[in-house]
């Protein structure tokens, strides 16, 4: 590998970041100016701006990023280009999470903007666990137990949030649902705020943890003669996916495929260095996020589309292009 | 010089002991075969000589030191284990193989690429260097890793332990000699080689020090020419064999001639 292709991609990554986020802050029902946009006060452009517009571009791009870079490092965690953060059950612990703290913990979440992604945390962290314990047998985790697992967890989570709405009262049905829509709409900068710390920590963590990541690619037991932190290590990026996914899962619904597709677009430009696709998959899960939001908002216009509908229509088809493509890659 | 030593070694596999009271030492600078027939235990064996399993009884030391006491960080930069099959999912690429090896060894940047490259001509695998992993054959997988453990052994190889578990198991004649003499130079420079074979004929022509191991525990350590005799062979693998000298070198040349049956029960 040419050691300037990461360099590129990442050029090119920034670019399309950049892109993404300026059409999503020119998207919407409201004509925003360009003196608006740097700095106009009073007018309603610029409160629209300040106010919607930007946080909800900030927050699709924490997001999507959240969830690249965690379907990155847990599909080089459990060495399968499969894992994705919704498949193997992390993002229905958060739902199930979240959902719990909307019914159980009503005038928690009303003190602190805090409380919701840290229920969704926890329940995405129980869920990491449970399926990880699931699969693993004699230290290795078996990767067709693995999925089946997340299969099971997910179908448990669903119920959970099923029999949770079924006993819940009108006000926190109405929270249930508004939290359900999953979309980005209303998002404002208390969400961007209450997200931020979570995402950063865990983004950080797992990049640090890239070189671990590459050992571990080849097995738990390679990359313990080759002297990774092997149990520290899978700890580590099993609490900071379950962060990420559920600082994202809080706000944004379950979103699919993100966490799938980014790490394989990487991967197909990069290789499979934990390093660059790491980074390269939260800018990919950022800029899909964003630019889906995008879509959302002009599909039908002036009514906004929910976004996880807009990733998996686009995302259901490109997965499968790229099963197509990488047949003979062993993807 | 450190040795490694077996104490009274016993080894379970799923609760069933495999291998019981195994004292054994394999001074530095030798190259020890382990063979044996399949499930008697050769693999964990090696898994537990290298620290990566607990025994069930007794210890391993090295340089007088159990092995379980040795830092984990400090023993990867003095063990090297190439296991039978590593599996990798990733498109890695070949070169980026061997690149783990010479990062585990501690070597970073452009220090690590070129001990990288190193190891990859050591391992006659340079062309390879920009393929993809999932691509090659089976023998050109097991020489990228081979590849990937000469670059984590680094240059320094005294003091050092190398564990190859079947190393040659999908290796073409040329290879396996290749790499069972290019480990046979690492004993030689000073470090302590732990191999499991199959090969009969390549143990006696490589290994110093030869460990048969059957159902239940050791059957015989020493010397091939003198571990390798007919009864000892027929025994432990249940078939006819003679040895005779080998033609050029005078050696013990094992000849199969068939499965011995199995005695009708009752």
């Amino acid at each position: 590998m040419s050691p300037s292709r990461p360099a590129i991609l990442f050029f090119f990554l920034i670019l399309a970041s950049v892109a993404v986020t300026f059409v999503s802050l020119r998207t919407g029902a409201v004509e925003v100016t360009w003196a608006e946009m740097l700095g106009g006060e009073g007018s309603t452009g610029a409160r629209v701006f300040r106010v919607m517009r930007v946080p909800r571009a900030l927050m699709g791009f924490l997001c999507g990023g959240a969830l690249g870079i965690c379907g990155a490092a847990l599909q080089g965690l459990f060495r399968n280009p499969l894992a994705d953060p919704a498949l193997v059950g992390v993002s229905g612990g958060a739902s199930l999470g979240a959902v719990g703290g909307i019914v159980f913990a009503g005038p928690l979440l009303g003190a602190s903007s805090y409380a919701l992604p840290v229920c969704a945390f926890l329940g995405a962290l129980a869920a990491t666990f449970l399926v990880q314990a699931i699969a693993s047998q004699n230290g290795r985790v078996l990767v067709s137990t693995l999925l089946l697992a997340g299969i099971a967890v997910n179908a448990l989570t669903g119920a959970g949030i099923g029999w949770m709405v079924y006993g819940a009262n009108d006000s926190q049905l109405r929270d249930f649902t508004f939290w359900s829509l999953g979309s980005l709409a209303g998002t404002g900068w208390h969400s961007v705020f209450s997200s931020l710390p979570f995402v950063v920590l865990s983004t950080v963590l797992l990049i640090w943890r890239g070189r671990t990541l590459n050992a571990l690619s080849l097995g738990e037991s390679d990359a313990w003669h080759m002297g990774a932190p092997v149990e520290s290590a899978k700890r580590s990026i099993l609490v900071a996916s379950a962060l990420a996914v559920g600082a994202s899962t809080a706000f944004t619904g379950t979103i699919g495929f993100i966490g799938l597709v980014a790490p394989h677009v990487v991967r197909i430009f990069c290789g499979a260095d934990h390093r660059v696709v790491l980074p390269a998959s939260f800018l990919v899960g950022g800029c899909l996020l964003t630019g889906a939001d995008v879509l959302a908002r002009i599909a039908r216009a002036p009514a906004e589309v929910p976004v996880g509908i807009v990733v998996a229509t686009i995302g259901a088809p490109f997965f499968v292009a790229l099963l197509m493509r990488g047949k003979g890659q062993g993807m | 010089m450190n040795t490694l030593a077996a104490e009274n070694l016993s080894l379970s596999r799923d609760g069933r002991t495999v291998v019981g009271g195994l004292n054994f030492s394999v001074p530095p600078g030798s190259l020890l075969v382990v063979a044996g027939p399949n499930g008697a235990g050769k693999s964990t064996l090696l898994r537990v000589l290298s620290g990566e399993l607990p025994p069930s009884q007794g210890r391993v030391l090295f340089g007088g030191r159990d092995i379980a006491s040795i830092p984990h960080r400090e023993l990867a930069r003095r063990r090297v284990f190439l296991a039978q099959q590593s599996e990798c999912r990733l498109p890695f690429l070949a070169c980026e193989m061997a690149l783990l090896g010479a990062e585990a060894a501690g070597h970073r940047g452009r220090a690590a690429r070129e001990r990288a490259a190193a190891a990859l001509e050591m391992a006659g695998v340079s062309h390879l260097g920009s393929r993809m992993m999932s691509k090659l054959s089976g023998g050109e997988q097991q020489r990228v890793h081979w590849a990937r453990v000469l670059a984590q052994l680094d240059e320094q190889t005294e003091d050092r332990l190398v564990f190859l578990d079947e190393p040659v198991s999908s290796l073409d004649l040329a290879h396996q000699h290749e790499l069972l003499a290019r480990a046979r130079r690492l004993a030689k420079a000073g470090a302590t080689v732990v191999a499991v074979l199959h090969d009969l004929n390549l143990a006696a022509r490589y290994a110093d020090e030869l460990l048969l191991l059957n159902d239940g525990g050791m059957q015989s350590h020493g010397a091939p020419a003198q571990v390798l005799e007919p009864e000892t062979i027929s025994r432990v693998f249940q078939v006819s064999a003679q040895v005779i000298a080998h033609p050029t070198d005078g050696g013990p040349l094992v000849v199969v001639k068939d499965r011995i049956p199995n005695e009708p029960a009752e």
